[in-house]
């Protein structure tokens, strides 16, 4: 191993280089108060790998997007991981880099000669926020897609260019393709390089200044505590970074990664939440009516940037003592309450706002329901929303509620009531024993049919005569024979009606198969056909309007009513 | 000296807990994204109705004449997250022999699955990418393909050719389902 250690260094003298990267002493020794810029080079790491693996399975496209994020997340193996680590981690880098601020702004770190790192530090910032907004419309989901709108938005209400702005950064004057490709273009490539550059200038500089040590120590304790970066200050930093990857993977597992909405659907209205790191601003808007809400969503980020960047040209006394700083440590921490505070106000309000609690179950509902049907069914390639229409009986449902539900459902019925449980045997039951019922045939003209009169074992045997004729398997053959006969006989039934599904009565409709999948489809075609009304059917004819497999469709669907609920 | 020896051991010990902390953090990491990354490896991401498709009327065939290639468009296709449908998944080249029975073959070059062509001049079906060259009957001619044009099962119905879409593995002799 040593001789292909020298053979290497030979070559490529890397041993030099690992000197300069590790071998730095750090006056005062080690420490876990300088481990978060490191847990910060970590997450980017993390997210790097992490949005690497996602890239390969996204598909950056209007109609495209939703569904493949909703493949990686229910499909991929472990994709739900994947993506939950890479939005865990997104919302990790927030907190690590609030903390790296605060621990610089108390050791006073940013202070002369350090102020240019100190701007870089809140440029990167920036470039966090930038990723998470770009990174929350990916999915193409109802969250995403309406949190953002907000956001370009804000940028349409700048003065003078806004409107060139927000078509600049939507990329055209709607929400499309275009949008998608530059937001995926500015998180994948640009905001990247963007970080990396400035992230190698952060640590140049860091490394130029070295860092700053406890004030709390004399220069000679400073000297005599000195330990070398590695591997006593990284073995602290390794340490670190590890537990805040095993806090995520935790959280991850816990929450089962991160919720996918239901597709963008830009026809429907949705009460959405930007990442909790916007909540502030998004709390502060609530207060703020017309141009000056404008004035604070385009200047609070302008103010917060500002304060944080003149920190280190205001706070010039000689002593890097907290306590004798106490002023711009102050301004900080009240920057940091306000922010905190808007923060919590936002999510408490939400939670006890009833109306906004039933929609976000709607909507989880609503998500479950597109994603299984992804999972079972695939997505049409006009994408999006058009998933719910590989829902079963989906065509039906529409023509229920277009041209069936006005007549046949509701108080203004002018036909028999048909829902959950038709044409079960107690469906059936009840009908006989009361067929002009206001249920039954009571709200139309026809209603010359007498209630049958036998009770017990022989209703039993009509009933189940009537019900085997829609075809359902569990009919009872010895109960249906009984129930012919009385048909023919005791119950006087075959004077008005046939049940051979061909002769065509005067005075009722022949009973033949009487709710099956094939009668209900010619049925719907021709009610007025002299087998079934005749001249007395008051039901619109459908043959013209629906083809035979639609009308099958809605046969099957009404059948599916008889187990007695609703097929979503 | 032996205060120096004592923190010498200790600072092996620490970067031997750092290497192996990294290691720990890598493994955990990479265990999932290798699975990831293999999810498609031996799974049908790509699916499509296998059903016969019918490609034209059998009277447009002429006995003995020359091949016509015809689209294979199957009825409905998963591809991973979309579903659609007519979708041509391959083309066939059919002809009649002078006897009237019809025949298919795929146009999936056996060599490495280029598209292959019909030369008029040589009676010949010929792969543009490697030279491969096979006879009207689907047998060799020459070139690198180990194994002649894979046949396609093909019937008449109501005068009507369907044409059933099969892959099979490419550069073996022996014909095998892919």
């Amino acid at each position: 191993m040593p001789r292909l250690g020298d053979w290497f260094d030979l070559r490529a003298g890397h041993r030099r280089v690992l000197h300069l990267a590790l071998d730095e002493p750090l006056a005062g020794g080690a420490s876990f108060a300088y481990t978060f810029g490191s847990i910060l080079v970590f997450l980017l790491l993390l997210q790097i790998t992490t949005g690497i693996f996602l890239a390969m399975g996204y598909s950056a496209s209007a109609t495209d997007a939703w569904s493949s994020v909703a493949y990686i997340q229910d499909q991929v193996t472990l994709g739900w991981f994947v993506r939950g680590l890479h939005s865990h981690g997104a919302s990790a880098m927030v907190i690590i880099a609030g903390v790296h601020l605060l621990q610089t702004a108390v050791y006073g770190a940013y202070r002369k000669p350090r102020e240019l790192n100190w701007i870089v530090g809140v440029l990167m910032l920036g470039l966090l926020l930038a990723f998470a907004l770009t990174g929350y419309l990916l999915p193409w989901d109802q969250t995403g897609f309406w949190a953002t709108k907000v956001a370009t938005g804000i940028a349409g209400s700048s003065p003078v260019i806004g409107t060139q702005l927000q078509e600049a950064v939507q990329g055209g004057n709607e929400y499309g393709n275009l949008t998608l490709t530059r937001f995926f273009g500015l998180h994948v490539l640009v905001l990247p390089g963007a970080l990396i550059g400035l992230v190698v200038v952060h640590v140049l500089l860091f490394r130029k200044h070295g860092h700053t040590p406890h004030w709390w120590l004399k220069e000679d304790e400073l000297r005599r505590r000195s330990q070398p970066f590695w591997p006593d200050q990284m073995f602290r930093d390794m340490v670190a970074m590890a537990a805040v990857f095993a806090v995520l993977v935790v959280v991850n597992l816990y929450t089962g990664g991160v919720q996918l909405d239901a597709p963008a659907d830009p026809s429907s209205s949705f009460d959405a939440r930007p990442e909790w790191y916007f909540r502030p601003l998004f709390q502060a808007l609530k207060y703020f009516t017309g141009s000056m809400e404008q004035i604070v969503a385009l200047g609070a980020p302008v103010v917060i940037g500002g304060v944080l960047l003149a920190l280190p040209f205001v706070d010039r006394g000689p002593s890097n003592s907290p306590v004798r700083r106490w002023k711009e440590l102050a301004a900080l921490g009240l920057l940091g309450v306000v922010l905190g505070g808007l923060m919590v106000i936002s999510f408490l309000e939400d939670k006890s706002d009833e109306r906004y609690q039933k929609a976000v179950a709607e909507s989880e509902e609503r998500a479950r329901e597109a994603r299984t049907l992804a999972l079972e069914h695939g997505v049409p390639t006009a994408g999006g929303p058009t998933v719910y229409t590989t829902a079963r009986f989906f065509r039906a449902r529409a023509i229920w509620r277009e041209d069936c539900a006005g007549c046949h459902e509701g108080r203004e019925r002018k036909g028999p009531e048909i829902g959950p449980g038709y044409n079960s045997r107690a469906w059936v039951r009840d009908f006989l024993k009361n067929p002009s019922d206001k249920r039954f045939f009571g709200v139309t003209g026809i209603n010359e049919m007498k209630p049958v009169k036998q009770e017990g074992a022989d209703l039993d045997a009509l009933v189940e005569l009537v019900y085997s004729q829609t075809g359902a398997a569990d009919a009872n053959p010895a109960l249906v024979e009984r129930g012919k006969a009385l048909f023919d006989g005791d119950g006087n039934c075959s004077n008005c009606h046939s049940i051979d599904g061909k002769t065509e009565e005067e005075q009722g409709p022949n009973l033949g198969g009487r709710g099956s999948a094939e009668v209900l489809t010619e049925f719907i075609a021709r009610p007025d056909h002299p087998r079934w009304f005749g001249k007395a059917n008051e039901m619109p004819t459908f043959y013209n309007k629906y083809g035979g497999l639609e009308r099958r469709e809605l046969a099957e669907w009404l059948i599916s009513l008889r187990g007695g609920h609703a097929q979503r | 000296m032996a205060e120096q020896g004592a923190s010498e051991s200790r600072r092996s010990f620490l970067k031997a807990a750092t290497m192996a902390l990294g290691g720990a953090v890598g493994v955990v990491l990479a265990v999932p994204l290798v699975r990831y990354f293999l999810f498609p490896v031996g799974r049908k991401v790509v699916s499509s109705s296998s059903e016969p498709v019918d490609v034209m009327a059998e009277s447009a065939l002429v006995a003995g004449g020359p091949p016509v290639q015809v689209a294979l468009v199957a009825a409905q296709q998963r591809d991973a997250w979309v579903s659609r449908e007519k979708v041509a998944v391959g083309s066939a080249w059919l002809s009649k022999d002078e006897a009237g029975r019809v025949t298919a073959f795929s146009a999936v070059c056996p060599h490495l699955g280029c598209a292959i062509g019909y030369d008029d001049a040589s009676s010949s079906f010929r792969c543009p990418c490697h030279k491969s060259a096979f006879g009207r009957n689907g047998i060799k001619q020459a070139g690198p393909a180990k194994r002649g044009m894979d046949p396609l099962p093909v019937v008449v119905e109501s005068g009507r050719v369907k044409v059933t879409f099969l892959r099979f593995r490419p550069d073996v002799s022996e014909r095998t389902p892919a």
